[in-house]
């Protein structure tokens, strides 16, 4: 009898036990409702959203984002890259490199740039992204196929966004968005410098959308003060979208995004560099 | 006979909390998401997605997310309330929630079908949108779940 009892013990124990690794898991970047008034007043109820850079290149590349070499930043650099700051923000930029690569057909910078971006996840702990699925073998087993690569390129941001939420990471994905951001901007308003047309103009414009989600999302995760510097470079750069602010759909002038690339630019050095 | 009394009283309190325990809804959210996933294929591609842990309290509570879509393209928005105990209504609005010109675009109360945990919503005109998730008020003490939200784009 006593030992029936016990076995009981034990088995709610056990049940107890498995339920509780099951229902509950870590989720850090979630959005926890605690907000007691019945209406959204405060922005602190917000949370923001922000967008896959692989979205944003292919939206570049069908507005005339064309391949110019040289551009991307160097893969040798990556052995620079030695604080976790560094290393979160240039797999950002890295990112878009890729991105910018697989959409022009440049598989075989595509999977250098993939690389770098195998060696910056194990120093930042994330090398789990990259061993499951086999990313580096679908990518080699697919060179030369666009379409096989965009979806690569696409599973790649699920797992990263899943494995920072999984992980409790989630105030790294604005730290990598705003590098991959910088990067792709710095890319179309370069490109657009040689190649310039109204729809890339458009485009580059419409990402005052974003900047704005990005600052928002920064400065929520920056509890540390860890971004500071990043925020006000972002800032400067929002500054330049504050003349469309009055009509949604306007659009930069030619100087005025002369202007905007050179700022872009100078972030982008202080990230890279 | 003492030990034995005191055995089946552990054993009854652990039974209650077990019972307790089971009725909670699961929140895995990769799995919440992973459901979503495959209803983006074939023509739309992952953008985006976030997990919103909702706690029910004694009085009604909102919160919100802001979503930048690009002028032009087509987007799919996918919920999963399948980690929900208890219903909460989802709405999306054009303009930010506080703003007096806002109109609703999308309203779970609108489409909630018995039985159904996943609902999709696809803008027409695609601009920065606002998901408001508003939580009820409960007289239950620590009921909590979450919803998982997913964006997929088609260029």
């Amino acid at each position: 009898m006593k030992i029936n009892i016990i076995s009981i013990v034990f088995i709610c124990f056990v049940f107890a036990a498995c339920e509780d690794s099951t229902t509950e898991e870590p989720i850090e970047n979630e959005t926890t409702i605690e907000a007691t008034s019945d209406k959204i007043q405060q922005e602190e109820s917000l949370s923001y959203m922000l967008p896959s850079p692989l979205q944003i290149a292919e939206i570049f590349k069908n507005s005339g984002l064309n391949f110019v070499g040289d551009l991307t930043n160097p893969k040798e650099k990556i052995a620079s890259y030695n604080t976790k700051y560094n290393q979160k923000l240039n797999f950002g930029i890295y990112s878009a490199d890729m991105a910018y690569c697989i959409i022009n057909n440049q598989t075989q910078p595509a999977i250098d740039y993939l690389h770098n971006l195998k060696q910056l996840s194990e120093k930042l702990w994330m090398t789990d992204i990259f061993n499951s699925m086999g990313l580096s073998k679908r990518l080699e087993s697919n060179i030369g196929n666009h379409d096989s690569l965009t979806i690569i390129m696409a599973d790649l941001q699920i797992l990263l966004d899943d494995y920072l939420v999984d992980n409790g990471m989630g105030y790294t994905g604005p730290i990598i968005f705003a590098g991959a951001w910088i990067e792709t901007m710095y890319l179309g308003a370069e490109v657009n410098k040689t190649n310039s047309n109204e729809k890339l103009i458009y485009r580059l414009s419409e990402q005052a959308v974003v900047l704005d989600n990005l600052i928002k999302a920064l400065t929520q995760a920056d509890e540390d003060n860890d971004f500071t510097e990043l925020i006000t470079d972002l800032k400067k750069i929002d500054a330049h979208f504050d003349v469309l602010e009055t009509n949604e759909d306007a659009v930069l002038t030619e100087s005025q995004i002369n202007d905007l690339s050179i700022l872009i630019a100078q972030v982008r050095n202080k990230i890279i560099q | 006979m003492k030990k034995s009394l005191i055995y089946s009283s552990f054993a009854l309190l652990l039974s209650i909390s077990t019972a307790f325990t089971f009725e909670e809804v699961k929140c895995i959210a990769s799995e919440l998401k992973a459901e979503l996933k495959q209803l983006l294929k074939p023509e739309y591609k992952y953008d985006s997605s976030q997990i919103t842990r909702v706690t029910y309290k004694k009085e009604a509570s909102q919160s919100g997310i802001e979503v930048p879509l690009f002028m032009g393209e087509k987007y799919r928005f996918l919920f999963n309330i399948a980690g929900l105990p208890k219903d909460i209504d989802i709405t999306i609005y054009d303009k930010k929630p506080t703003s007096k010109n806002k109109i609703a675009l999308f309203s779970l109360k609108d489409v909630k079908e018995e039985g159904k945990h996943i609902y999709s919503f696809e803008p027409v005109k695609s601009k920065k949108m606002y998901i408001v998730y508003t939580i009820p008020a409960t007289e239950e003490e620590n009921l909590k779940g979450c919803v998982a939200f997913l964006l997929g784009y088609k260029l």
